[in-house]
């Protein structure tokens, strides 16, 4: 649609998002007991891509950029986020709130609302929680939004990305 | 009364082992996306070209498949594609973040964008089938025996939601007696509403039965089904509706709860004219 803009940006969680601070162990692997559940594990595909994070830390990257979001962008904000479970946890609040929707892949629901919503955030990252989940650790994150001065909005919120040890790709 | 009106409910039974080996996850979900197709279209084909136009959105939820995309081993623009392959009005979206309350959470998402003042229909397909055969989705301490299927319900909104539509998360740990204590608020005000809720063992069954003494429930199906997670609702107002058949509007407050404390309560009407199928079960043994 001619009348949207479209912000990009395409990141890298570079290593700890919070340096100096423990990480509690909470990668989990499901009970494996049959020889079909060892066989099956046996052969699932696996990244080669370092786990930096946990799932609490996961969610607290996803929680304070939302809220930032909602700072940015008080009113007519949509946020898709790509969220790959087992969750491992429950979510905060923030990531269950009405203008969010949470799922596997966003790109069918970015399809349907750009250009029906006034300002449409897309959070897509592929950060490593435990050794079974696939991914390279990027992130991307856009702004599809009909008003035409988003720029310094834009700008503040991905800033925000530096204090998690996320940098441009 | 509710502007959600169930317009056809269908369920199709999953064995708790879908192969007699487990094929490559391309083979599973071309099996389950025919699957779903056929249960799609047994429930679109009955209504009209002009009602066929009003469907809007159509979403697919699950609990429990989550391994094949977080490892890799499928995706879903992969599964998507399958699906649409074959017609109209297939699903398009996956949810499973919320677990199994994803219906209603996804249901949410549709209403908030929905500017239509006409009436629309919306599909939601809730998967749960044990892709990879494996023990801990047969039995889990926290529900016991796993119930698998696929349901798909097709909606008609009719009007402005008020307060039809409740997705919360609780803010206790406590979350089981928190969801019944919501609900018992949530019903207080509202005549001749049953409610349809999430299928458990004995134990949770008598809690809730405790804490919703004044409520008139179905009954749970757990020792028929086991726990089938996001389905449960629908199945017990499917089997309720088969052996009580519908002869005038009846309300149903459909409850789901997810493991981690999120929950979706939807209050919907059923019609003489809704359409239930149980369809055969499918699957190796």
């Amino acid at each position: 649609m001619s009348n949207v803009i479209k912000h990009e940006y395409l990141g890298q969680l570079l290593s700890v998002p919070f340096e100096n601070k423990p990480s509690a162990a909470l990668a989990r692997c499901m009970p494996l007991s049959s020889d079909n559940d060892f066989t099956v594990f046996a052969n699932l595909p696996c990244s080669d891509a370092p786990v930096l994070i946990n799932f609490i830390e996961h969610y607290q990257i996803l929680n304070e950029l939302v809220l930032l979001a909602n700072e940015l962008w008080p009113q007519e904000l949509t946020i898709l986020i790509r969220i790959s479970m087992p969750g491992g946890m429950r979510l905060p609040a923030s990531l269950l709130a009405n203008n969010v929707l949470l799922m596997q892949d966003i790109q069918p629901e970015v399809e349907k609302l750009t250009g029906k919503v006034t300002h449409l955030l897309t959070i897509d990252d592929n950060f490593i929680r435990y050794q079974l989940e696939q991914g390279h650790n990027k992130i991307s994150i856009n702004l599809h939004s009909l008003a035409n001065n988003q720029h310094v909005n834009f700008s503040k919120f991905i800033a925000k990305l530096e204090h998690f040890n996320i940098g441009a790709k | 009364m509710s502007v959600l009106t169930v317009k056809a409910i269908a369920f199709q039974p999953l064995k708790q082992r879908l192969f007699s080996q487990t094929p490559s996850s391309d083979t599973s979900f071309e099996w389950l996306s025919t699957l779903l197709v056929q249960q799609t279209n047994s429930i679109t084909s009955m209504l009209s070209d002009h009602e066929q136009l009003k469907i809007k959105r159509h979403f697919l939820c699950s609990t429990m498949i989550d391994l094949p995309f977080t490892t890799g081993d499928i995706s879903w623009s992969k599964v998507s594609a399958m699906l649409n392959a074959s017609g109209e009005n297939q699903a398009d979206t996956f949810i499973n973040a919320y677990e199994c309350a994803s219906w209603g959470f996804s249901l949410r998402h549709y209403l908030q964008h929905d500017q239509q003042g006409t009436p629309r229909f919306l599909l939601v397909s809730i998967i749960d089938a044990n892709i990879f055969d494996l023990e801990f989705w047969r039995y889990n301490e926290n529900w016991h025996e796993s119930g698998f299927g696929i349901t798909t319900v097709l909606l008609e909104v009719n009007g402005t939601i008020t307060d039809e539509l409740l997705t919360q998360c609780a803010s206790t740990h406590n979350s089981m007696a928190e969801f019944a204590t919501v609900i018992r608020r949530h019903a207080t005000n509202k005549k001749d509403v049953t409610l349809a809720m999430p299928f458990f063992p004995e134990h949770i069954q008598q809690m809730f039965n405790k804490l919703l003494v004044n409520q008139t429930c179905l009954p749970d199906l757990h020792t028929d089904w086991g726990h089938c997670f996001g389905s449960d609702p629908w199945l017990s107002i499917l089997n309720h509706c088969q052996e009580n058949p519908v002869l005038k509007e009846q309300e149903f407050l459909a409850c789901s709860l997810a493991l981690n404390g999120y929950f979706s309560i939807a209050q919907v009407k059923v019609t003489p004219q809704t359409q239930f199928i149980l369809q055969e079960v499918k699957g190796h043994e």
